[in-house]
């Protein structure tokens, strides 16, 4: 079980939280194609390494926020807020 | 399925007490921008809403209306007090801001009082140590299975506050914890 | 029978003044506190003590803890039964019971040992090969019932669990001397410090040797505040820190049912010192699983810790120094040791034992004496075909070298690395957040150990960097612990029945890697996971393929270290705590007027209210018909509630839900469906609108913590810059449904506004008012057809409003209503029941919602989902009513529709089905394909064989023009 900083309520266990899944998702218009909006719902990178993805503190204050985990390791290296959208 | 009802509120074992405080009034005093509405509320009700984590108790215990405000999230802070007058005061104090609005949730979200100098390993028990306050904190987390708030109310005392839905479950766990550490004593 | 006791001082753990009566297999036998089960068993001259797991051969004690592979037990104690329990580690208490696994009827008189006949024939993969033809399953339940050690209790567990979570500077693992050192040293350096230590007593293998070093550290540990955990386990490394461990407190509460048994330890560690000492390696010799052959480390621990000689004459088949050490300790006990049987070349021997014959560069090639050692053959190492020459004892003792115990270090991701000298595998640098100290970490000189483990406490302690292990210490042994040549049968594994000939086999199969090797033989996955064996298979597997040890490598250690109960993972978690359920503010109330709880999702509450005569289903109807006939009286708390707030609520709720919610006037309310991003319906309910920028919603019962999660994310991640609240009140008010066309008539007498009355309130509407000195908010809106308030009051006030509105409802011919009654009610209706007459592909289209969608203007949630050619397919399945062709045969629900028997395509199938007592007919609603078209269409609906011929109907049977809804 995980450690997670939630930002708003520092160090807690991971059974708190809740995963969203890879973080920063553009969500396509009502116009997109068929392709771009079946990517949108369906296909994930499934990196060995970092990994940017969101968390909500599910049992806490109820905040989603970013996280960079390492998928390997699962060294958590930074989080960072829900609208905030690091230059890779 | 029937449950069995438990109507005591009172239980003890291996030196800690938990109680169900009968009095509890709980309104939830939610904002975009805590800053923003701090003065009115400050005014409305003597007292800011705390910085993250925080429980702020304003006014001496026994005292004519004390009342508490614990800071659960980024968006909402929970006032208790032990009548409905602090809540009302608040209403009337803050009007119709489109800052800050104030949500009742008395009755629904139950309170129990767990104080000895073991209630902290009765909340070991519980959940998570990360997720335990100290005194004059307020942490959210998992308890029981389920969302308590747990607020470091007094030295060797803390007040749990849980959905009502799930008071009898949190109570049970409390119970059985409490008669496991009554029976490790008596070994 | 050939263990006996040994005279004081031998015996450092055990109290001669205290003896314990126990029972092994039906016979009563003594102990004395301190002893284990094996070593109580040893002294009572006890040698067989199982049978293995695939052949049934005779097994005695084989070592003195977690490496245990054959004296395994299952206590029996009333109707409580642990099975599968280390006699090695289990300490003795009286009243104690227990019995050999896998054998029928006795140990002594095994039916399954006939198969020791068969073994030729079941080598490794044996499963895969031989029981293939002509079908597994013919052969399963013999193979179910002779395979498999301990039996388990079908009661229900009634001793208790518990969990605890702490926080750890350091916490070290194992309380031998190392472990101590470690821990005294962090703890005297200012570390919160934690010592978990397996055994009754801290102290390790020195402590029962009487060490007064070991005494020292004790103290001083008590003096620097280490918290000491005795009896408890280490079982596992988790992420981040995590160490979890299990605390058995059966031995302090012997016999006591319904006590505290087992506590789970969540220990949250900045640093981990695994202090876990290293596990004895046993030789390979032809009969090396006979009773009286065990390892030489544990025959000394049981001489001296627990006065307990395992035979009187021992052979000590060796390739290690440590073999010279037993002999001499063993001899000054008074046991005969016969030789020294050293498989290593005379250069390689770094000790020896005085008065002690040595066979340098020889084995074993024979034991003699199947159910117990009577005597054993020995040859030249380089000549083993060689008559030999024969020993004669009554135990064979293995000293093949050691194991260091490095599976904390690899659960922790820690690399290892091979030891040409020694032998062995030991950490190759330090794992992320744990650090190996003493046997565990290669380091086998006592003095080293000790000043290497100091000082990666105090490091840990004050964050300096951490020494490397002084590796070293224990001699040279060889990687083979077998002379090659010999023939017979040698086992590898003990527990699993793995002998060095399936290795081989393994090998000439192609079975290279070393995880296929563990899986095709099973080496190493029985309950010891191969703590006797995985390096013995290792070097074979070498051998077999040209490669070294290291070439090999590991499998993966995972956790647990030790089999954990399933009791002590599970905690608290046990009956009405197994989920949380939830509860009704006013179930009394309904207890009191009948009611029979069913769980519903997390939900405790009502299914109907069976009169004494009456079975639930016949109580469900009385009270559906109650209902249209008259007034209905229901719980309807549970319902979802949801308060949105904001100068932009409206247009989040339109973002949201699939109808317009931004075009409802303050107190009117509309119904609304809600989909996930794939357009699949996931929730449904009413919105409604108590100011400009103030909405109530009401989302299903068992779907508000999704629709409340589902709410969040999108304010927070996709639309943050809109300005809405959303605060869950489901737990602050209670809900009191009154309907029926008498609804009214009930409610003008319990004092409510004559405002709240049909003519002035309409459907689809809300309003507040007071009841008794509360607030009440009031919904029109209706799930059963009939005329329906929805009175939601403060929680406190729900059992007042309940009596109040039942003392005017009974004398108007009215009753409470259940769930059952409910969905009798909504089927009648044809509303939807979401997740019944739904699943994860049903679109709104699909239940008859997809008019009008394009000229709204939010982009909702799923809406684009809805474009896709799928969902616009026109063979989509649609819900319809069906009705059977005979008027009288009830659709079972899930019931395939086709029109040929199956197996065949299907068109659909029944999601809702009952008994209608006011139609006096079975009504069911379906998922059909093309279902819309379909109307007064015959199908074959088929269950179990049979086919009813039902017609295709409009889901509406009653009121479809929907008057009864206005009163």
């Amino acid at each position: 079980m995980m450690k997670i900083p939630c930002p708003h309520c520092g160090v807690r266990d991971e059974n708190e939280f809740q995963c969203g899944g890879t973080a920063h998702l553009a969500r396509p218009a009502l116009d997109a194609s068929d392709r771009e909006w079946g990517e949108y719902l369906y296909f994930r990178d499934n990196p060995k390494g970092s990994h940017r993805e969101r968390w909500r503190h599910a049992y806490g204050c109820g905040r989603w926020f970013n996280v960079v985990r390492d998928t390997l390791t699962h060294e958590i290296s930074a989080v960072y807020p829900i609208t905030e959208t690091p230059a890779r | 399925m029937v449950d069995a009802h438990d109507t005591a509120e009172r239980w003890i074992g291996g030196g800690v007490t938990a109680e169900r405080d009968r009095t509890i009034q709980v309104a939830s005093l939610r904002y975009f921008d805590a800053a923003q509405c701090a003065a009115r509320i400050a005014s409305a009700l003597g007292g800011a809403p705390p910085a993250a984590g925080r429980l702020e108790r304003h006014g001496l215990p026994g005292s004519a209306e004390p009342f508490a405000m614990l800071w659960r999230s980024p968006s909402e802070t929970w006032v208790l007090a032990g009548s409905p007058a602090p809540i009302d005061a608040l209403r009337r104090g803050l009007g119709t801001t489109e800052a800050a609005w104030l949500v009742d949730l008395s009755g629904g979200v139950l309170g129990i009082h767990l104080a000895g100098t073991r209630a902290l390993a009765v909340l070991r028990r519980l959940g998570s140590s990360l997720s335990i306050p100290r005194l004059g904190e307020a942490r959210t987390g998992r308890f029981a299975d389920v969302t308590v708030t747990v607020a470091g109310w007094h030295a060797d005392e803390y007040l749990l506050l849980v959905e009502r839905v799930f008071y009898e479950h949190l109570v049970d766990w409390i119970r059985e914890t409490l008669a496991d550490l009554r029976l490790e004593d008596d070994r | 029978m050939s263990g006996f006791r040994l005279p004081e001082p031998h015996g450092t753990r055990i109290d001669r003044t205290r003896p314990i009566p126990f029972l092994f297999n039906g016979k009563v036998l003594a102990g004395f506190r301190g002893d284990t089960l094996a070593s109580a068993l040893l002294a009572n001259g006890v040698r067989l003590v199982g049978r293995s797991y695939k052949l049934h051969r005779a097994r005695g004690v084989f070592g003195c803890g977690f490496e245990e592979p054959n004296a395994i037990v299952d206590l029996v104690d009333g109707e409580r039964r642990t099975p599968d329990v280390r006699a090695t580690t289990l300490e003795l208490t009286e009243g104690l019971a227990a019995q050999s696994v896998n054998c029928w009827p006795s140990v002594g008189l095994d039916f399954g040992a006939v198969l020791g006949a068969f073994a030729p024939f079941l080598p490794a993969g044996f499963y895969y090969k031989t029981f293939m033809w002509p079908d597994w399953h013919w052969f399963e339940p013999a193979i179910r019932w002779m395979a498999g050690l301990g039996r388990t209790s079908l009661a229900p567990d009634r001793d208790r669990y518990e969990e605890i979570c702490v926080d750890a500077d350091v916490a070290v693992v194992g309380g031998g001397i190392a472990g101590l050192s470690a821990a005294v040293a962090a703890a005297e350096a200012g570390a919160a410090t934690t010592l978990l230590c397996a055994a009754p007593a801290a102290g390790g293998a020195l402590g029962w040797r009487g060490d007064a070093t070991v005494r020292a550290l004790l103290a001083k540990a008590g003096r620097a505040g280490v918290t000491l955990l005795t009896r408890t386990v280490a079982f596992g490394v988790y992420d981040h820190g995590l160490l979890c461990a299990t605390e058995s407190l059966a031995a302090a509460t012997p016999g006591t049912h319904g006590a505290l048994r087992e506590r789970l330890w969540k220990i949250r560690a900045r640093s981990i010192v695994s202090a876990q000492g290293a596990f004895e390696r046993p030789m390979l010799f032809p009969g090396n699983d006979r009773p009286g052959v065990m390892l030489a480390g544990a025959a000394e621990k049981y001489a001296h810790a627990h006065a307990t000689a395992c035979g009187r004459r021992a052979v000590i088949a060796a390739n290690a120094d440590s073999a010279y050490a037993v002999a001499r300790s063993l001899r000054a006990a008074g046991i005969e040791i016969v030789a020294v049987v050293d498989r290593r070349p005379p250069e390689s021997i770094g000790a020896h034992a005085e008065g002690v014959r040595c066979l340098a560069h020889h084995g074993i090639r024979q034991v003699i004496g199947g159910r117990g050692v009577r005597g054993c053959v020995v040859v030249d190492a380089d000549a083993p075909g060689d008559r030999g020459e024969r020993l004669d004892c009554d135990l064979i003792l293995s000293a093949g070298g050691f194991a260091p115990a490095v599976h904390l270090h690899s659960q922790a991701k820690g690399r290892l690395r091979w030891l040409e000298d020694a032998a062995m595998f030991v950490p190759d640098g330090a794992a992320p957040g744990l650090h190996s100290v003493g046997a565990c970490a290669g380091v086998f000189a006592r003095s080293a150990a000790l000043e290497h483990a100091a000082e990666v406490g105090r490091s840990l302690a004050l964050g300096f960097t951490v020494p490397p292990p002084p590796v070293g210490g224990a001699g040279r042994s060889l990687a083979s612990s077998r002379i090659p040549g010999v023939r017979g049968k040698i086992f590898l594994d003990l527990q699993n029945d793995v002998t060095v000939s399936d290795v081989s086999l393994a090998a000439a199969e192609n079975y290279r890697s070393v995880e296929h090797l563990k899986r095709y033989t099973t080496t190493g996955m029985a309950t010891d996971q191969g703590k006797t064996s995985n390096v013995n298979a290792l070097v074979l597997m070498g051998e077999a393929t040209q490669r070294a040890p290291a070439e090999v490598g590991t499998t993966t250690f995972r956790p647990p270290f030790a089999p954990v109960s399933f009791g002590a993972l599970v905690g608290r978690r046990v009956g009405n705590r197994y989920r949380p359920l939830k509860r009704l503010p006013a179930a009394g109330w309904h207890a009191e007027h009948g009611a029979l709880f069913e769980l519903f999702g997390n939900w405790s509450r009502p299914a109907g209210y069976p009169r004494a005569d009456e079975s639930l289903e016949s109580a469900a109807q009385r009270e559906a018909e109650t209902v249209r006939g008259a007034v209905g009286v229901f719980d309807g708390s549970p319902l979802g509630k949801i308060e949105i707030w904001g100068a932009d609520a409206a247009e989040f709720l339109d973002l949201m839900y699939v109808g317009t919610m931004s075009s409802l006037a303050p107190g009117q309310a509309r119904y609304g469906l809600l989909l996930n991003e794939h357009g699949v319906i996931v929730d449904d309910g009413v919105v409604a609108r108590l100011g400009t920028g103030h909405f109530w919603v009401n989302t299903t019962s068992a779907g508000v913590e999704r629709t409340a999660a589902a709410f969040e994310e999108w304010l927070q991640c996709e639309y943050p810059n809109l300005r809405a609240l959303v605060t869950p009140v489901t737990s602050r008010w209670g809900n009191v449904t009154v309907s029926g066309p008498k609804a009214w008539a009930t409610l003008a007498t319990i004092g409510l506004d004559r405002r709240f009355a049909p003519e002035t309130m309409q459907h689809m509407t809300i309003a507040d008012g007071e009841f008794d000195g509360s607030p009440v908010r009031i919904l029109r809106a209706s799930f059963t057809g009939e005329l329906s308030y929805e009175i939601n009051v403060p929680v406190e006030r729900t059992r007042d409003l309940l009596e109040r509105v039942w003392a005017a409802a009974a004398p108007l011919g009215g009753c409470p209503y259940g769930i059952e009654a409910l969905e009798i009610l909504r089927t009648e209706k044809g509303y939807l029941h979401v997740g019944v007459d739904t699943d994860g592909t049903t679109l709104p289209g699909d239940v008859g919602f997809a008019r009008g969608l394009e000229r709204k203007r939010a982009n909702f949630v799923g809406r684009r989902s809805l474009l896709r050619p799928a969902a616009r397919n026109p063979g989509r399945s649609r819900l319809v009513g069906l009705k059977p062709a005979d008027g009288r045969t009830r659709l079972p629900v899930g019931a395939q529709i086709a029109n040929a028997p199956p197996p065949t395509a299907t068109e659909g199938h029944v999601t809702s089905s009952h008994w209608s007592p006011t139609l006096r007919a079975p009504v069911a609603l379906a998922m059909l394909a093309r279902g819309a078209e379909r109307l007064g269409e015959t199908v074959g609906v088929h269950h179990l064989g049979q086919r009813i011929d039902a017609i295709v109907v409009a889901t509406s049977w009653i009121d479809p023009e929907g008057k009864r809804l206005h009163g």
